[in-house]
């Protein structure tokens, strides 16, 4: 965690774009909150209709770990709404998106549980670090 | 009711792949939460190749989301995800870093 999954209107965004979109997404969710790159999910899904209820044809899905405060939360959106509308050359208005939680304790990756928000010790960033060397 | 959405990466979870761990899933939570193997659910959504990524770059990892009834302690849970998260690596072979497992509570 997180997850982001962006709903996009078919074949409206392409691959190099995705990538930058997603490594984007990656540096404001890092940025903001500490947390170690390689925990920042982010996926594309081509919605076969508007992908929202307000009727924005492009929706950022969002699923972070409980106990961030709204300020954060919403540091985090508008940076992400930011980073896809610069680089898919889509306007702020045609984005829309929430950013919903999940206990920390509900959640397993890496093979251990993710600790709260805050509470992350120095082994937090070494956690998988041997997997990937 | 428990519900299961895995989200896996194509190309990397093969179709041959998912009634054994559908049954794996069911099997994991019948025996830890005593529910009746047709409360569970699970579905696939397949994130088309080029439009999933980790850290930045493409990704191999799976995700088994799933809500389970409120209430579950949290040994039991912490037990649920452990189960969950060996099963999934058992049958796919997967790294221990390509598998995340969510166990949360169900919203009534």
């Amino acid at each position: 965690m997180p997850l982001y999954k962006c709903h996009i209107p078919k074949n409206s965004i392409p691959s190099d774009a995705k990538a930058q979109i997603a490594e984007g997404f990656t540096d404001v969710h890092c940025g903001i909150t500490g947390a170690p790159r390689h925990f920042v999910h982010v996926m594309f899904f081509d919605a076969s209709k508007a992908g929202s209820e307000d009727g924005a044809p492009y929706f950022i899905d969002g699923i972070n770990r409980a106990g961030r405060s709204a300020e954060v939360k919403h540091q985090i959106f508008d940076g992400l709404k930011a980073t896809f509308s610069e680089v898919a050359g889509v306007p702020l208005s045609e984005i829309s998106g929430r950013i919903g939680e999940i206990p920390a304790s509900h959640l397993m990756e890496e093979g251990v549980i993710l600790p709260e928000p805050g509470e992350e010790g120095a082994e937090w960033h070494t956690v998988g670090a041997a997997l990937r060397e | 009711m428990i519900d299961f959405e895995c989200i896996v990466q194509e190309g990397v979870i093969a179709a041959d792949l998912r009634p054994g761990l559908t049954t794996g899933l069911v099997a994991v939570c019948t025996s830890l939460l005593g529910e009746p193997a047709e409360s569970v659910r699970v579905s696939f959504t397949e994130v088309p190749e080029g439009s999933g990524f980790k850290g930045g770059e493409p990704s191999r990892t799976s995700l088994v989301m799933g809500t389970i009834p409120p209430g579950c302690e949290s040994q039991l849970r912490t037990q649920l995800l452990k189960d969950i998260e060996d099963m999934w690596r058992r049958t796919t072979g997967c790294a221990v870093d390509e598998v995340v497992v969510a166990a949360t509570d169900h919203p009534n």
